[in-house]
């Protein structure tokens, strides 16, 4: 309740957004001059290349550092802490204020690069790209808003954390050691962008189930650690 | 170090906790609290009850009056004892807040909120039936409703003082801790938050306010607790701890080589009222003239060949420590 | 004076004294600034948590490098990592450390609104600047150009004759110099200007790795679709500060691919006028705040 406020209208929502729209910059620059691709293959490029491993990340890692790193940033946090509200309910507010602010953000950003691209040459039907991107966005933001709610309150410094983990582990080591796949959001966010894309909702639905699963926990360790926070 | 002494310590309180007055229910009870940060032990310690009316924690900086009060909040946890507020522990049940309001001593607030709106919130988070209504009350209570629709972020030191104990009785808690509340205000300000406390008081809530300025706590709270290095040093009534001050300022631990034949010596002088004799080599005496005395100590030792090690004020750290709360 | 209105004031000598000490000027004083914003920037004086980062950082630039000079010295023949291969690859770990200590310089004193505690002493608005800027580039040469020295001197050390071999490649220790020092000043000075215009650390990080991250993305992207204009194409490069670095670097070191036929003048101009807009902006930024 209090960190939707804090965030909508706030810097971290218009911020996500811009975020969420640089893919429909791209598309504008492809509109002006396609480089003999389809828009539906810029389109699955664009969301492999750019939305998936570098922005969905960013645009989730901004409000969801926030949303616990600004108040302890700040010493505001107390205000919070001494209500007559479960620790539960504390986490999965500002949780649910983090999705409030991501979700919304990322489809616009994935629905205005698809409507640019669609005028470009010889698009097809859309529709389904956009409903494919427009799930794994989703699904990639309520992984990620979890794990980098818990880093907040455990790291200092989330957010520089959180771009190390981005790009140093998922970039960088994802590339050389198949393994890190294995714990990587990029390659579950992926997954369920290609099982919704290719038609394999078992594959898809999989994907989605572990990243829910991970997310709970996740929210789970927030609880318990905000059980335990000492404020000074 | 001699026992805390307190105005209720020669007969037993229902709680059996200093700081209450004989047959006083604790509203806050502290039992054996120490909190340590690795090797800096900030308070240790530490038992005491706080009842219902104003009570004022007073100490110089840094003796441990915030870190107290953020343990009585539930927002640090002692690294020994125990913490109960309304006999219910804090930190385990957050339900404990309905009852506890706390303007801390942080400065920052949400600066893009206004007033009303940080009051208003803090009333819904804590299930307020009617949020508006209660904030509205609460800002009127501190005299800030003409500023109440300004952004925080542009508040002078007084405003947010003022804001913040809005926020911290919006939801009309039994328990309101103020730390050091009155810092920043103006004499005019100043004065309509002693009114608010001395009333707040009067209505029975039990009030905790932190200061480090003696005579300021004097004209609302009669019942201070004393935080000397991060322990009790004097709790109850504090004209009755000031009297006792007195009465210390005459006490002179001496330790020589040969106590008993020492004390016997001093016995017979006239300005040496009583000597009581502690064994490891101490004795602790009393006079009516401590600067009369200094002098003759050494002067007796010579004459009896004794050799003087040490001689000094009982406690001088709490004596320096009042007078300076006390502004001399 | 007072005495003709017949009233009593008086000013006592209470024995304050005057400053008596030699008065050090403004040199000093941008000195001091800049090695206190490298010290904090690095979490020294600090507590640990503040210094994790850091050394990360500082670990993962060092590894390769002594892994490096380890092959070389048990496998003389295998060139495992060359200096081009080097700058090419601290482009993340180098736009990481600037994102971490540019936000931690500006965004800091912004958030606890020390700027007037500044300005109102010596330091004026532009020496402020000036000191941290160079606090930024010097603290950079620590991740740009010394782990590229060692690598040199490792490798001249483990050659048959180290005396000879390290006079040999003195060529290539100034091109590392040029290297490491435009990476470090022309990184730095994007990354404090991004973050002069924040007091929250955390978004100033954020929009600057990802504006690394997306310049690039963007001019491949306008270069693909310049793609029949291939003299315009060329020059998108300017736009993203890893191309730029990537094209320094590889006509530095002689590596046609990552060189892309630009120029070594242009890839140097560009950050020459990118380092001078990011001081324009800044001067006039804070010029302007009260």
């Amino acid at each position: 309740m209090l960190t939707v406020r804090q965030f909508s209208g706030g810097r971290t929502a218009r911020l996500a957004l811009a975020l969420s729209l640089i893919p429909a910059l791209f598309a504008v620059i492809y509109l002006v001059r396609p480089w003999g691709i389809t828009p539906n293959e810029f389109l699955v490029d664009l969301f492999r290349e750019l939305v998936v491993p570098t922005l969905l990340p960013i645009v989730v890692l901004l409000p969801a550092t926030a949303a616990f790193g600004n108040e302890l940033e700040d010493g505001t946090l107390p205000y919070l802490l001494m209500k007559p509200v479960t620790r539960l309910r504390l986490a999965f507010g500002k949780y649910a204020a983090v999705l409030l602010v991501t979700v919304p953000a990322l489809l616009v950003g994935v629905a205005a690069a698809t409507l640019v691209a669609s005028r470009g040459p010889d698009a097809e039907d859309l529709r389904r790209l956009f409903l494919a991107m427009a799930g794994a966005s989703a699904a990639g933001a309520v992984l990620l808003g979890a794990v980098f709610l818990l880093v907040s309150l455990v790291v200092p410094r989330a957010l520089l954390a959180g771009m190390i983990y981005i790009f140093a582990w998922e970039s960088l080591l994802g590339r050389f050691l198949p393994g890190v796949q294995a714990v990587s959001s990029r390659e579950y966010t992926l997954r369920v962008f290609n099982g919704l894309w290719d038609g394999d909702s078992a594959a898809a639905s999989n994907a989605v189930m572990t990243m829910v699963v991970v997310a709970v926990v996740c929210l789970l360790l927030a609880v318990w650690r905000l059980r335990g926070i000492q404020i000074n | 170090m001699t026992k805390p002494f307190t105005q209720a310590s020669s007969e037993p309180d229902s709680d059996g906790l200093p700081g209450l007055a004989p047959g006083e229910e604790a509203v806050i009870a502290l039992r054996g609290v120490a909190k340590w940060y690795g090797e800096v032990v900030a308070v240790s310690d530490l038992t005491f009850g706080i009842g219902a009316g104003v009570t004022a924690l007073l100490g110089p900086n840094g003796a441990g009056k915030s870190t107290i009060l953020n343990m009585v909040s539930g927002l640090i946890a002692p690294s020994s004892g125990t913490v109960r507020v309304l006999d219910r522990p804090v930190r385990r049940d957050t339900m404990i807040y309905r009852e506890i309001g706390l303007a801390g001593e942080q400065e920052q607030l949400y600066g893009s909120l206004t007033g009303r709106e940080f009051v208003r919130l803090n009333a819904i988070l804590q299930k307020t039936p009617d949020p508006d209504g209660a904030a509205e009350n609460a800002i009127a209570i501190v005299d800030m409703a003409s500023a109440a629709g300004r952004a925080l972020g542009g508040y002078s030191k007084g405003m947010r003082q003022r804001i913040k104990v809005a926020a911290a009785l919006v939801h009309d808690p039994r328990v309101l801790l103020l730390d050091e509340p009155l810092n920043g205000t103006d004499p005019v300000q100043r004065a309509s938050l002693i009114a608010l406390i001395r009333r707040l008081g009067n209505e029975g809530k039990s009030v905790v306010v932190s200061s480090h300025v003696l005579p300021e706590v004097e004209r609302f709270a009669r019942n201070v607790l004393v935080i000397v290095n991060g322990k009790l040093a004097a709790a109850g009534d504090f004209r009755t701890i000031r009297e006792r001050m007195d009465e210390r300022d005459h006490m002179v631990r001496v330790r020589c080589d040969d106590p008993r034949r020492l004390a016997a010596a001093l016995v017979a002088e006239p300005i040496t009222k009583s000597i009581r004799l502690s064994g490891d080599g101490r004795f602790v005496a009393e006079t009516n003239d401590v600067r009369r005395f200094s002098l003759l100590v050494p002067e007796v030792a010579k004459r009896e060949g004794i050799r003087l090690f040490e001689m000094q004020p009982v406690d001088e750290s709490l004596a320096s420590v009042f007078s300076y709360l006390v502004g001399k | 004076m007072s005495a003709s209105t017949g009233q009593y004031g008086e000013i006592f000598d209470r024995g304050y004294l005057h400053y008596g000490g030699p008065r050090l000027g403004q040199t000093h004083a941008v000195w001091a600034l800049a090695r206190y914003s490298m010290a904090r920037a690095l979490g020294i004086r600090r507590p640990w948590t503040a210094k994790i980062i850091p050394m990360l950082l500082y670990a993962a630039v060092a590894i390769p490098v002594l892994i490096a000079v380890g092959i070389r010295a048990f496998f003389p023949a295998f060139e495992f990592l060359d200096y081009a291969a080097f700058f090419g690859a601290i482009f993340l770990l180098v736009g990481i450390f600037v994102a971490m200590i540019a936000p931690e310089m500006m965004s800091s004193d912004r958030h606890d609104r020390l700027l007037p505690l500044y300005f109102s002493r010596p330091i004026g608005r532009s020496s402020y600047v000036v000191a941290k800027l160079l606090a930024a580039g010097l603290l950079t040469l620590s991740m740009s150009v010394v782990p590229a020295v060692v690598l040199w001197f490792g490798n001249g050390l483990l050659a048959d004759e180290p005396v000879a071999a390290l006079r040999d490649s003195l060529d290539d220790l100034g091109r590392i110099a040029v290297a490491g020092t435009m990476i470090a000043f022309y990184l730095g000075a994007i990354a404090l200007m991004i973050s002069s215009f924040t007091g929250r650390k955390s978004i100033a990080v954020g929009v600057i790795i990802l504006g690394f991250v997306l310049s690039e993305s963007l001019s491949l992207a306008i270069s693909e679709a310049l793609r029949d204009q291939p003299d315009l194409a060329r020059w998108t490069f300017a736009i993203s500060p890893s191309r730029t670095i990537a094209a320094m670097v590889g006509q530095l070191f002689d590596e046609p691919d990552l060189a892309a036929d630009i120029p070594l003048n242009a890839s140097l101009g560009v950050m020459a006028v990118v380092i001078a807009i990011c001081c324009v902006v800044m001067f006039a930024w804070y010029r302007r705040r009260d």
